[in-house]
């Protein structure tokens, strides 16, 4: 397979720009940590001990995502959630939880919350899970996905590997685009037929395997530094 | 240890006796005064029919003209009867030979009974009748007296007839009373069997339940209350407890994350990469020994219907980044049909999680976990380990047990799957591999068709 080489375009760059990242936490040391070991992974953090604090700061800034320890003085964190819904402030919301039980995590993501973490947790699986999110489509990081010396631009719908624009056939880019945005995560199978050939279902078992392994062979011919990974019965996973 | 059935039943039955005795006793001492009474009659005919021979010949001696049969009764040599015929003086006229008693006091009366002792206080006794009668104005006395032998015949024989006739009729009695008390006794005691059955069904998940005190009986109701107030109290302990685990949970993650969060956050990546390590580690113990607690505090799950698929398949997609960064790979194999159980899925997969990380810490790199589904309904998780040697393969599910003492983890894994298994019903089982590593089953009760 040849590759066509075109230059890569110049809005690549804006998923460079700090993200903001509203954090409610009443653990000092730990929303100073938190605050700290983000900004290496290059999100700028604001933190505040309270709900009532954190509520009334997203007034007046544009946060990219929040923070929620759901064991707050003041307020309930799930009721924080439901709030801040229901002032249609649609940022992602990542719970953070001491409590082991699932129903709180549970209800948690019922009443809109988008995804949860339990302490203790490595600032590296943080700053993961908030690019996940942020990876969504919509999201601040959804328009350019990067993975390794893979960068992805979701509007132009154009692939860039170190630099170059490579081409690639569109159900190629489809199932990569769903790789890229849960790097490091498995994709099921069912999800990608849904997600490429719609939810009609009457997909050839053998259609997502095979368009997987010349997917592989693409980034390899390419010269990408990431690989897909087979889980048979589970799915696969673009190692980030 | 005595049920209060077998108290009532011994007391009863010696009660019973000693009223028996007491009523033969009774019957006895009738029987014998009806005898006395009897044989004083007996021989006062006796007396009279002997007075009535007495006649005065032509010079107004006294005669006695006894018919022959009753002269041969009195002759016999085993016959204990004898009589007398005396005079005013009281000297005696006739007789059968043997001296009779001295004359009784007869108070007015033509006759009178009595009884004396011959031989002091001997065993012989004599009972006697004596007749006063007048023949021409000359008084004459007739006795007749017995001796107390044949008495004792006359009773043994009284006594004999009523023991093997009349005192059957105690024995019927006697059961009839004891049954009927044994079904009230156990009509009384029914109402405490379903106590117990409630008594039974209490847990640490069911700790508000309380023992019911209707129909039970009154003398046992202070009882029940006082384990009603029992239970109140381990049921705040028990709630207690259960705050102190949720406290502790947050209590000791919070300050490992500050820690984790810090050390991730030092210059000297190396030495930082350790410390995570160990971080990492201390929040497996304290997530398991936390998940302990948990499980401890519900011995009994709510279950509810559950697709086991679903389940291995979430538990799979989490733990499988962590597979694969650590070379290693991790597949289900199952032709994609649900398959349902009854369990609870938290507990399921807590269990499943534990029993999949351990597989992958056991594998070498570039090997598979493979996790297998069968309908009947069993889970199976294979490594490609050392494998688990058969002395080994009890002990590995103990708390704290571990194969290699430096490895990951604090050895709570597997304890923590067969505490979930138990609980759900199910079990857990170690075989090993065909290719070479160990295959932990984990087997379920089907579940019920609805």
């Amino acid at each position: 397979m040849v590759s066509s080489v075109i230059p890569a375009p110049e809005g690549a760059k804006n998923c460079c720009a700090t993200m903001r990242i509203l954090l409610m936490e009443d653990h000092d040391r730990l929303a100073q940590t938190i605050a700290k070991g983000l900004d290496e992974f290059g999100f700028r953090v604001d933190a505040f001990p309270t709900a009532e604090d954190g509520i009334n700061a997203t007034t007046g800034v544009q946060y990219d995502a929040l923070i929620l320890d759901l064991g707050l003085p003041d307020r309930d964190g799930l009721e924080v959630i439901g709030e801040l819904r229901q002032r249609n402030i649609e940022f992602p919301i990542l719970i953070l939880t001491a409590r082991y039980g699932v129903d709180d995590r549970v209800a948690g993501l019922d009443r809109g919350a988008d995804d949860y973490l339990m302490k203790p947790f490595a600032m590296k699986e943080l700053a993961a899970r908030l690019r996940a999110l942020l990876r969504r489509p919509g999201r601040v990081l959804g328009a350019t996905l990067e993975s390794g010396n893979l960068r992805f631009n979701t509007v132009l719908r154009q692939l860039v590997v170190n630099g170059c624009a490579v081409a690639i056939s569109r159900r190629e880019i489809g199932a990569l685009e769903l790789l890229m945005r849960r790097a490091g995560q498995v994709v099921s199978k069912r999800a990608l037929e849904d997600t490429l050939y719609g939810l009609s279902g009457d997909v050839n078992p053998n259609t997502v395997e095979v368009l997987i392994s010349r997917l592989r062979r693409r980034l390899d011919d390419i010269g990408a530094d990431r690989s897909i990974h087979t889980l048979r019965g589970i799915g696969y996973l673009l190692r980030e | 240890m005595r049920s209060i059935s077998w108290r009532i039943f011994v007391r009863l039955a010696i009660t019973t006796v000693l009223m028996s005795m007491f009523a033969y006793g009774w019957v006895y001492w009738q029987a014998q005064s009806t005898e006395i009474a009897v044989r004083q009659r007996v021989l006062l005919n006796q007396a009279k029919l002997i007075a009535s021979y007495l006649v005065l010949d032509e010079q107004g001696e006294p005669m006695l003209d006894l018919p022959q049969p009753i002269v041969n009764s009195y002759k016999s040599t085993t016959g204990s009867q004898r009589y007398a015929i005396r005079d005013q003086a009281g000297t005696i006229l006739f007789g059968s030979g043997r001296a009779t008693g001295p004359l009784p006091l007869f108070r007015q009366l033509t006759q009178a009974a009595y009884d004396y002792d011959p031989d002091g206080p001997g065993p012989l006794h004599m009972y006697g009748a004596a007749v006063k009668s007048s023949l021409n104005g000359r008084l004459f006395f007739t006795q007749v007296e017995e001796d107390v032998l044949d008495a004792v015949y006359l009773r043994a024989a009284v006594n004999e007839e009523f023991l093997t006739d009349g005192g059957w009729l105690q024995a019927p009695f006697l059961l009839t009373w004891l049954g009927v008390s044994m079904l009230a006794v156990r009509r009384a005691l029914a109402p405490l069997k379903q106590v117990s059955r409630v008594a039974e069904d209490i847990d640490p998940a069911t700790a508000d339940t309380r023992l019911p005190t209707r129909n039970v009986p009154t003398e046992l109701v202070p009882l029940v209350r006082a384990i009603n107030l029992a239970l109140d109290r381990l049921e705040h302990g028990l709630m207690r407890q259960r705050e102190f685990n949720a406290n502790a949970a947050h209590q000791l993650r919070t300050p490992l994350a500050v820690l984790s969060a810090n050390v991730e956050s030092m210059q000297d990546k190396s030495t930082a990469a350790r410390l995570s390590y160990d971080i990492e580690l201390m929040s497996r113990i304290v997530n398991q020994l936390l998940l302990v607690a948990r499980l401890e505090t519900m011995s009994h799950l709510p279950n509810e219907k559950i697709d086991l698929l679903a389940i291995v398949t979430d538990v799979a997609t989490n733990l499988a980044p962590l597979a694969i960064a650590s070379g290693k790979k991790l597949e289900i194999l199952n032709d994609a049909t649900p398959i349902f159980v009854h369990a609870n899925a938290e507990a399921l997969r807590a269990a499943l999680s534990n029993l999949v990380e351990n597989a992958l810490s056991h594998t070498p790199p570039d090997t598979t976990v493979s996790i297998r589904l069968t309908q009947e309904p069993t889970v199976e998780v294979i490594d490609c380990g050392p494998g688990v040697p058969p002395d080994k393969r009890d002990q590995i599910f103990e708390r704290f047990w571990k194969g290699d003492r430096n490895g990951k983890g604090a050895g709570l894994g597997l304890a923590i799957v067969k505490h979930i298994m138990t609980a759900l019903q199910g079990s857990v089982s170690i075989s090993d591999n065909p290719g070479g590593g160990a295959a932990f089953t984990l087997r379920f009760p089907p579940a019920t068709q609805h």
